[in-house]
């Protein structure tokens, strides 16, 4: 019987909720997405979405340094 | 002329309603299919012109899922393409003779290129990276 380590149950862990939350974001950003083109958006309504896309860009940029640096630390 | 299907196969519902709404705003249509066991049979019964696949099923292993669907004549000529929020795994996708990865989060027009290229180009030599 095999026994899983701590360190190799963190780094499973890690990876599994960088995945559930990639997941999540895919699905914002798609409904964002959808949003952005949609052809009965009004002007000012726009802005916001506009606002809200960029704040996702920044946002994904700043999740995936933040995966980056986790894992590189766990190994 | 119908407008081609998409089968989009994800334990994520999330993911299954939105990637289905931009398909639609897109011109395609869709099916949604949350267990990787039942892609096969869906796709028998569906028919669809692509299959959009999570690389990732709980209960169901990618290679399985692709053997069987090459094992029935009525779906082995539908192309698939993967996509997955598994860093990196586009890397190692091509190795399952899928024509085509996109990494998730995508951006719209990633998105765009693989549908245009997935049915332009399925006697293409190699896949399409997104």
């Amino acid at each position: 019987m095999s026994r899983i380590s701590p360190h190799t149950a963190m780094r499973e862990d890690a990876h599994d909720l960088f995945h559930d939350y990639w997941q999540l974001f895919t699905a914002l950003k798609t409904y964002v997405n959808v949003l952005e083109h949609s052809p009965r958006i009004i002007d000012e309504d726009k802005v916001a979405v506009e606002e809200l896309s960029q704040m996702l860009r920044r946002l994904e940029e700043h999740t995936e340094a933040l995966r980056a640096r986790v894992l590189a630390m766990i190994g | 002329m119908a407008a081609q299907k998409i089968l989009i196969v994800d334990n994520e519902e999330d993911i299954l309603r939105s990637t289905s709404m931009i398909l639609k705003v897109l011109g395609y249509d869709s099916v949604t299919l949350s267990d990787g066991r039942q892609v096969a049979s869906v796709a028998a019964r569906e028919r669809p012109d692509l299959i959009l696949q999570d690389i990732r099923m709980p209960g169901a292993h990618l290679e399985t899922i692709l053997e069987s669907l090459r094992a029935d004549p009525r779906t082995s000529n539908i192309p698939v393409a993967l996509f997955s929020a598994l860093p990196g795994v586009d890397q190692h996708a091509a190795s399952f003779g899928v024509l085509g990865f996109l990494n998730k989060p995508f951006e719209r027009e990633d998105l765009v290129l693989l549908l245009e290229r997935a049915f332009q180009s399925r006697t293409a030599q190699g896949p399409v990276v997104e």
